[in-house]
This record gives C-alpha cells, structure tokens and sequence, in this order.
C-alpha cells in the first residue's frame, strides 16, 4: 500500500500540484496548489499550500501557509504556521508564530511565541508562552499559560489552570530573535471568564472567575471570584467581590 | 422559555459535576455545542442550557461513563450514524422494528439481505410513528421517500421529520433542528420525531441487543 504513493520533492523556487504522496518535502520556496495527503511532510523555507493539508507527521522550519484546513498526526514547527481553516493535531510543538482563522482542535499544544486563534481551542493538555490572542473559548484539561506581551483570551475553561507572566529567564532563544516582547511591563492576560476546578492565576484581568479551589497571585484585578472550596488571595491583587457557594 | 433553562451554575450545584467535567464532555461532544445557549445577565454573559436535555443527557453520562470510555460515550451520542451493517435475520431476531414497518420498506426498497445503519434508522423512525398510530401506512412510504432523498444532506445535522396532513392529503419535511415552524390552521401535525435523539435510542436499544 505504501510503495503505491510517490514522493513528492520541491527544491528551490517552484510549484507542484497536490495530490496523494508518501514523503512530501519543500527545500526553498514552494507553492502546492490543490490538496496534500501525505504521509509525512517537511517544510524548509517558504512553503504554501492552496488546498487542504493532510499529514502524519509534519516539520516546518521556516514558514508554512495553508489556505485550507490542516489535520496533523504530530506536528513540529520552528517558525511560522498559519491557516486559514481548522486545524486538527495530535500534538503540536511550535516555537514561532501561530495563527489561524478558524479553530484549533488537538490532543497536545505546546505553543511558545505569537499564538492568535480566531475561534475556540479545545485540547487535552494545552502549554502557551508568548502573546496570546483567541477570540473563542480556550478549553483544555491543563492550562498552563505565561504571558510575554498583552494576551487576551475570550474564556478559559478546564480541569486545572494555572496562568501568569513569564519570566526573562526561561524565554527561548529562538524566540528572542523572531519576537522581541517589548511590551513586557503589561504582560497581562485579560479574559472574561475562567472556570475551572484548580485555578491558579497571577497578572490576570479577569470579570469572573469560577472554580473550586483558587488561587490568586500577586497582579491580578478581579471582578468576581466564586469559589466552592477554597480561596486566597495575595494581597498585591485585587478582587472586588468574593463569594463562596 | 425561561423556565426551561438551567444556568451552569445551578447545573453543575444540582448534578454535582465539576466545571472540568463539564468541559471536557463538550470537548469530547457528548455535549453538543448548540445547548450552550450564551445570555447577558447582570453580572455579564452567561451560560443556559436547556433543562431538560442537558439534566437528561449528564444523567446518561454518569451512568454509562464507568462501562464505556469517553470516546465511545461520543460514538452513542452522536447524531452521526453507527457503522454497522445488520443482517434480516439478526434484526427481526432483535425485535427492535416490528414487522409491519419492515413490510412497507420492503415494498419500496425491495428485499435486502443487510441493512445499513441509515436504512435501520429509517425504519425505526417509520416504525415509531406507525407504533404510535401517529402515522397511517400510506403516510409512511411518503416518510421513506423522504427521508431515503434527502437524509443524507442533512447527516450528522440534528434535525426533525415532520409528517402533516392537511384536507385528507398528507406530507413529510425534514427540518434541520432547532427551528420554529409554523403551520396554517388547516395543516395538523400528524407526526414529529426528533432525529438525533431517535439515533441515540436507537444505539442504545443495537447496543442492548447485543449488535452495533
């Protein structure tokens, strides 16, 4: 079944049609009209895609943009990844700049740099640094968030949470060279909502926060904490009203 | 309508579920998305679902989720059709269409060995409203056309068949849910079934059988 699907190469500055293939790769600037399905595909330089994106595994070093949907088995990105569509991964590990219009739906993100979804975010387990921005709902188990820049998220939903400002230490290399977070001083992440069962929040503007066992950090303004279990509150934050239920 | 909304709030104080539970049935659509029902309260935006459903469906859930996992909870769940293929014998064996509504979808469709699990709906729809005495025969082979024409645009779309009768002449439409219609005061509304939730009973009643 394998050997029946050719391989695809496109090497310097060229096109190719899409199709059925078995390893797909891009070395310079390459331009793939119609749909890929691929069993794996790697991207060095310039890589666009008109059409729809199917791959097993998928590594990108440099820039790939994809005018449809993307569905990934596991996904690699050091650069940038931008959709036009949904896109579907098993695990995804981008250091770079992410951006879709549409929804992300995924096992495993682990995200660093410039992350802008357009739609909701759902995944098991979801790991975010940089500068954040999704207009829907990010849903995931375990949230964990450090903020590098302004980030606005619409609402956050989950198991645990745990969200705050990253320190300079622990930015990546990489990303120090492709995004340079000038605007630190305000690293806040404001959101509507957060509901949760663990929430642990710092640097966070937030009108609600609903959860079970609650922890507030220091830098945060909070409308509305209602809480089932537990609370404390750091006195460098402040929270207007408190009830517990 | 607003007496048939139930906050998260109180969803959640009444079925003692956590909100990570609750998201991660949504996630994993054992909740569907249009039951999230978004509103603007004093206190900001807010989240209602309607009563009955949601307090029905978390039921099943707690129920089932110690016997099956949470993938194939969605499998049950969702309004997309099972991949099944049921021979005549297994069906009939089963009980679960009764003979008369077989009859009809036979004469239509001509005998088949097996049955797809869009024609199985079809027929469970059908026997429904034909158990029910909701429906006459006649009525029924029009639902058959109906839904064997035009199901298939709306698969994995929620929606309701509708059998009308107005003066001695009857009708079916599909509907996609949810949606109001409104009919003129001749028209009766013979028959109404919800799809997606005949599809759940349906696999729970395959899967009680012991098939699918």
């Amino acid at each position: 079944m394998k050997n029946e699907r050719p391989d695809l190469k496109i090497i310097g500055n060229n096109s190719a049609s899409g199709g059925r293939y078995d390893n797909a790769k891009v070395i310079g600037n390459g331009l793939i009209t119609g749909d890929l399905d691929c069993a794996t595909f790697k991207g060095v330089g310039d890589s666009r895609l008109q059409g729809n994106l199917k791959a097993g595994t998928a590594k990108i070093t440099g820039s790939l943009h994809v005018d449809g949907k993307a569905e990934i088995g596991d996904m690699r990105v050091t650069g940038d990844l931008d959709l036009d569509g949904d896109f579907h991964a098993r695990h995804c590990h981008l250091r770079g700049r992410f951006t879709t219009k549409a929804g992300v739906r995924a096992d495993d993100l682990s995200l660093m740099g410039h992350i802008t979804v357009k739609k909701n975010c759902e995944a098991e387990s979801f790991n975010g640094e940089g500068q954040i921005r999704i207009d829907g709902l990010l849903n995931a188990d375990r949230i964990e968030i450090k903020t590098y820049g302004p980030s606005r998220i619409s609402e956050i939903g989950g198991d645990s949470i745990d969200i705050g400002k990253g320190s300079a230490a622990s930015f990546g290399k990489i990303i120090k060279v492709l995004f340079v977070p000038s605007n630190w001083g305000n690293a806040m992440l404001t959101v509507n909502s957060i509901e949760g069962d663990d929430i642990r929040l710092s640097s966070t503007r937030a009108r609600v926060v609903r959860g079970n066992n609650v922890v507030i950090e220091s830098g945060c303004e909070i409308d509305l904490v209602e809480y089932t279990g537990s609370l404390r509150v750091n006195h460098g934050s402040t929270v207007k009203e408190k009830k517990k239920i | 309508m607003e007496n048939d909304l139930i906050s998260k709030k109180e969803l959640l104080d009444l079925t003692g579920i956590s909100y990570g539970q609750l998201y991660r049935w949504k996630r994993k659509l054992l909740i569907p998305e249009e039951w999230f029902i978004r509103k603007s309260t004093f206190t900001g935006q807010e989240t209602f679902f309607p009563r009955d459903k949601i307090l029905s469906r978390i039921e099943k859930i707690k129920n089932m989720k110690d016997d099956a996992s949470l993938d194939e909870l969605a499998d049950m769940l969702s309004p997309n059709p099972a991949d099944v293929n049921i021979s005549r014998e297994t069906l009939k064996s089963s009980g679960i269409i009764s003979g008369a509504a077989t009859a009809i979808f036979d004469e239509l469709a001509g005998e088949q060995d097996t049955f797809s699990f869009t024609s199985i709906l079809h027929l469970y729809l059908l026997d429904k409203l034909l158990q029910s005495g909701e429906i006459s025969g006649d009525e029924g082979k029009v639902l058959l056309k109906t839904l064997d024409e035009n199901f298939s645009g709306l698969e994995g779309k929620n929606c309701d068949v509708i059998v009308i009768r107005k003066l001695g002449a009857s009708s079916c439409i599909l509907v996609s849910a949810p949606n109001q219609i409104f009919f003129d005061t001749n028209t009766k509304v013979a028959g109404r079934l919800n799809v997606a939730s005949s599809i759940e009973e349906l696999k729970a009643k395959l899967a009680n059988a012991g098939i699918g």
